[in-house]
This record gives structure tokens, C-alpha cells and sequence, in this order.
């Protein structure tokens, strides 16, 4: 006998509303449709508004990528400006804290997929390592979550030599503690029965779906913007892609926990580059944004996508978002058709979903 | 003090509701509910289901599409309920204002009790919040009880 059973908008695994329309045979999952749409404001529109202010609107597409959202806002204005050229200073802090942020996202992941298996203390103390790097957050910009550090020709907050050095002890002190949330769930039994195999996503399937992110990397596609088509200052610190071969929750999972020490590790090689440069945050345009631009950053969940246009005005003609999500969201629904009921949410936490990115 | 009231006090169950917002808050009340700030050391759980739940947080402008939930939501809590506002876009509709999508802040779809501001807020704001909602809370519970012991006398 088939059932209909509604999941979600309001579910304690997601924190933002995404309903699925599970229809069910037993505890199969035969059928899934997924409505979205419930945190839709109408962002994109809002965006045809004077470009200073819109790097702070851009910041509240989605608090968890905020220092992404802004950077790719504000490399997509910078490049229809005419000889605007950021300074190297802003540059390296916009990459410093495009790092910070991949940590305290994956860290959050991380811990909410232990929450969505039953280990309610690993996700506790997810979280106080994630506190650890919003410190930093606060130390350096006097924001835990929303910085508002970056604004059209650079960055608002310089990171002096003292800060730099805190920075390295904090390096220091999260490869410690990323040390240990990695021995615990790699060397656990249990979490691994839980999550081998399920939600596999083969390769081939994630090339044709076009997901991209840690969603991407855990079925082997070595796709990653920062490798791809390098921005900022990773065309001078190289990354690899870091992929998994399996495809399943555990994979996607374990490239998450392998990219913190990634990002330790390019947090590491960035900091001393600020030794020297001067000390210049901010490059004042002449010309106003004219004609049209893209701009593309990896963010903790994929790429992200902007367009601009501009009409020689302080108001921007058109912007275009495409999250990281809105790529990744096609690949839920094949994902949990064939599954049970108990790993729905498993699967779709294991995307990292992030509606407010997803709806704009 | 009744004994509903004290331990209502001591454990106040609060269910968490995002409708439009950036999740910046969001992240403030998990962080609320973690270790650092552990706000459960006072008794406050979370839950997800609304018939469980005194205390209802709601983040984020209201979105037209999620109106109806969050009325639905509110209509199944018990009485006595709060509702607190979390962030400035949900108590005015803040830096969405103008957005086509949502229709303002929280109060045009449900009636709120306390409102905590800022964007984001931070974590130190919603536990003052939830301290001022325990309060309203008592306040109507034995306003509830009093209406009920008025009909008891009027029937006898
Ligand atoms: S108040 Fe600000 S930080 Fe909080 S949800 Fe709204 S926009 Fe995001």
C-alpha cells in the first residue's frame, strides 16, 4: 500500500524549511517530489540597488557563506569597473577569511550530520570547536557570523602583525581539536555501519546532475573553483581537489573533515604574505560599473556563481545568484528514492543544504 | 507560585522556526543551545514538535509562501505560548524590506511578545529575550487560571 507522507517545511533536522513529499511503500521510499521556495524574498531583484549597500545585502543571502557571498559579489562589481585594481593587502585578508569560513561551515556540517545519525555530543562538541574560529571572527572583524569586512575596491578591516600571530596559534590550536573529531569518526564502528553505503551517488551521475562541492569531490569529480579557475590569492597557493572514491554519506562526509585540514593548512601559507605588503585595504574607483561580469568562488558547499551587469549608475542594472545549492539540489531527490525512511534526513543533511541560499 | 508555574520556569520548552532569513540567527540559537552559552543549563530544550512547546522563536521575515505554516504552528501550541522575534528582519523586516517575497516582520501573521534586535543578534540578546518571555509566560498562565477560576464562581 503506498502512503504520502510530508516531510518537513518545519523539521528539526533541517534548521530552514524544505518540504519532500515522500510516497512510500512499507518503509521504502518509492516516489519524491521536493518543494522549495519557502525562504523566497526576492534577493535578486533587491539587488538593482546602489552597489556599496549591496555587498551588505549580499552578506545575507545566506550568514553561513556570508564572506563568500560578499567576496563573489564584489569581484563580479570589481570587473566591469575599468581599472579597478584591488590592492594585494585586501586581497589576501578576503582570502584569510574565505578560509576561516570554509572551517566554521564545515564544522557546523559536520556536526549537524552526527546530530541526523543520534550522536548528539559529537555535535555538541562540533560546536565548541566551531566557536573557537567564530573568536577569530570576532577578534578580527568584530562580527561572529555577519563580518561586513568587504565592500566594493577592498576590505574594511586591516589584520596587523599581532592579529597575524594569533591567527597562527589559532592554526595551532584547531588542527588539535580537528585531530580529534577525525580519530573519533574515523575510528568509530558505528558511525561507519551508518553511513557506508547509503545515498550513494555514483560518478557518473554526479557528472550528469552537475553538483558540485564536497557532494562533487565524495564521487570522485576533482571539481573545485579554487583549482579551477583560481581567484584571489589562490592563483599563488595551490590547491588540490580533495576527492573520496565511494560516493555515500561517509565519503561526503570525510572530504568534508579532510578540507578543515586543507584549510588550516592554506590559512598556514597565506597569513606570512601579509608580512611586508603594504599596508593598503582600499582602492577608490573612477569609473562606475559598466557592462557585464562573472564571478566565481568555491564555496564550503560548491561553486558559486554570480553575474552583474551594470548601467553606469550607482545602481546596478541586473545581478544573478547560483548557489552552491541550487547546483547540489537536483541530486537530493534521485538520492533518496530507493531508500528508507530513517535516511531521509541523513541524505539530505549530508548535502549540507542550505535553503536560504537555495530560495535567494 | 503554582507549582505549573515553577517548573514551567525551570523548564521552558522552546521550538525553533526559520521562515526567511539568512540564517545568521539561525546559527545564534544553535549556538545558544551549545556548550559555549548552553542555555539547556537552565532547563530550556528544544524541541521540534509545536504541541510540545511554550516558547516559539521565529527568525526571519515572513515569506508569503510560509505564512500559513507559521499560523498553523501557532494555533497548535498550547496555551499559555510566546513568541519571541529573533533578528531585526523579523521583528521589521530589516534589510529585506521592498523584497516582493515576504510580508513584513513577524507581528502581521502572529502576535509577538518580546522582540530582540540586531543583525545579527548575538547570543547573550536571545537569552535575555527568553528570560523576559518566561516572565510574559507566567503573567498569562495565571491570567488564564484566574479567567477560569471567574467562570468557576459564576457557574456555581
Ligand atoms: S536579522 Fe540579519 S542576521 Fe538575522 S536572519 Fe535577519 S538578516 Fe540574517
Amino acid at each position: 500500500m503506498r502512503t504520502t507522507i510530508q516531510f518537513g517545511p518545519q523539521h528539526p533536522v533541517w534548521i530552514e524549511p524544505l518540504r519532500l513529499k515522500l510516497t512510500t511503500d512499507g518503509e521504502l521510499i518509492k516516489d519524491v517530489d521536493l518543494e522549495a521556495g519557502y525562504v523566497h524574498r526576492g534577493l535578486e531583484k533587491k539587488f538593482e540597488w546602489d552597489y556599496n549597500k549591496a555587498a551588505y545585502l549580499s552578506e545575507r543571502v545566506c550568514a553561513i557563506c556570508t564572506q563568500h557571498h560578499s567576496t563573489c559579489f564584489c569581484l563580479g562589481v570589481e570587473g566591469t569597473m575599468a581599472g579597478l585594481e584591488l590592492p594585494r593587502r585586501a586581497a589576501i585578508i578576503r582570502t584569510i577569511m574565505l578560509e576561516l569560513e570554509r572551517l566554521h561551515s564545515h564544522f557546523l556540517a559536520i556536526g549537524l550530520t552526527l546530530e541526523a545519525i543520534g550522536f548528539e555530543n559529537m555535535f555538541m562538541l562540533c560546536f565548541r570547536h566551531r566557536e573557537q574560529v567564530l573568536d577569530v571572527f570576532e577578534r578580527t572583524t568584530g562580527n561572529r557570523v555577519l563580518h561586513g569586512i568587504n565592500i566594493v575596491g577592498g576590505v574594511t578591516r586591516n589584520i596587523g602583525p599581532e592579529m597575524a600571530k594569533e591567527i597562527l596559534d589559532f592554526c595551532d590550536d584547531i588542527e588539535k581539536r580537528a585531530h580529534e573529531i577525525e580519530r573519533i569518526i574515523v575510528s568509530s564502528y558505528t558511525i561507519k555501519q551508518r553511513m557506508q553505503g547509503v545515498g550513494v551517488m555514483t560518478e557518473k551521475m554526479a557528472k550528469e546532475l552537475g553538483v558540485v562541492g564536497p557532494v562533487a569531490r565524495g564521487s570522485n569529480v576533482p571539481y573545485d573553483v579554487r583549482h579551477a579557475a583560481p581567484h584571489l590569492l589562490y592563483r599563488e597557493v595551490k590547491v588540490t581537489p580533495i576527492v573520496e572514491k565511494d560516493g555515500d554519506c561517509w565519503a561526503r562526509s570525510l572530504v568534508r573533515v579532510r578540507e578543515l585540514f586543507q584549510s588550516i593548512d592554506l590559512i598556514r601559507q597565506l597569513v606570512p604574505l601579509l608580512d611586508g605588503t603594504p599596508d593598503e585595504l582600499f582602492a577608490k574607483s573612477k569609473a562606475m560599473p559598466e557592462g557585464e561580469n562573472i564571478a566565481r568562488v568555491e564555496a564550503p558547499r560548491g561553486e558559486l556563481f554570480y553575474y552583474v551587469r551594470g548601467k553606469k549608475s550607482k545602481e546596478l542594472d541586473r545581478v544573478k545568484v547560483r548557489t552552491s545549492t541550487y547546483g547540489n539540489g537536483l541530486g537530493i531527490a534521485p538520492l533518496i528514492k530507493g531508500s528508507h525512511i530513517a535516511d531521509v534526513g541523513l541524505i539530505t543533511i549530508t548535502f549540507d543544504p542550505c535553503i536560504g541560499c537555495f530560495d535567494r | 507560585m503554582s507549582l505549573t508555574e515553577i517548573s514551567r520556569k525551570k523548564s521552558p520548552w522552546v521550538i525553533h522556526v526559520g521562515t526567511g532569513g539568512c540564517n545568521g540567527c539561525d546559527l545564534e540559537i544553535l549556538a545558544c543551545l551549545t556548550p559555549r552559552y548552553d542555555v539547556s543549563r537552565f532547563g530550556v530544550m528544544s524541541t521540534g514538535n509545536p504541541k510540545h512547546a511554550d516558547v516559539m522563536l521565529v527568525v526571519g521575515p515572513v515569506t508569503i509562501k510560509y505564512k500559513e505554516i507559521i499560523k498553523n504552528l501557532y494555533d497548535q501550541m498550547p496555551d499559555p505560548k510566546v513568541v519571541i522575534s529573533v533578528g531585526t528582519c523579523a521583528s521589521t523586516g530589516g534589510i529585506y524590506q521592498g523584497c516582493y517575497g515576504h510580508c513584513g516582520g513577524v507581528d502581521k501573521v502572529v502576535p509577538v511578545d518580546v522582540y530582540v534586535p540586531g543583525c545579527n543578534v548575538r547570543p547573550e540578546a536571545v537569552i535575555d529575550g527568553l528570560v523576559l518571555a518566561l516572565d510574559i509566560l507566567n503573567e498569562k498562565e495565571r491570567k488564564i487560571l484566574e479567567e477560569k477560576k471567574a467562570k468557576a464562581k459564576g457557574a456555581a
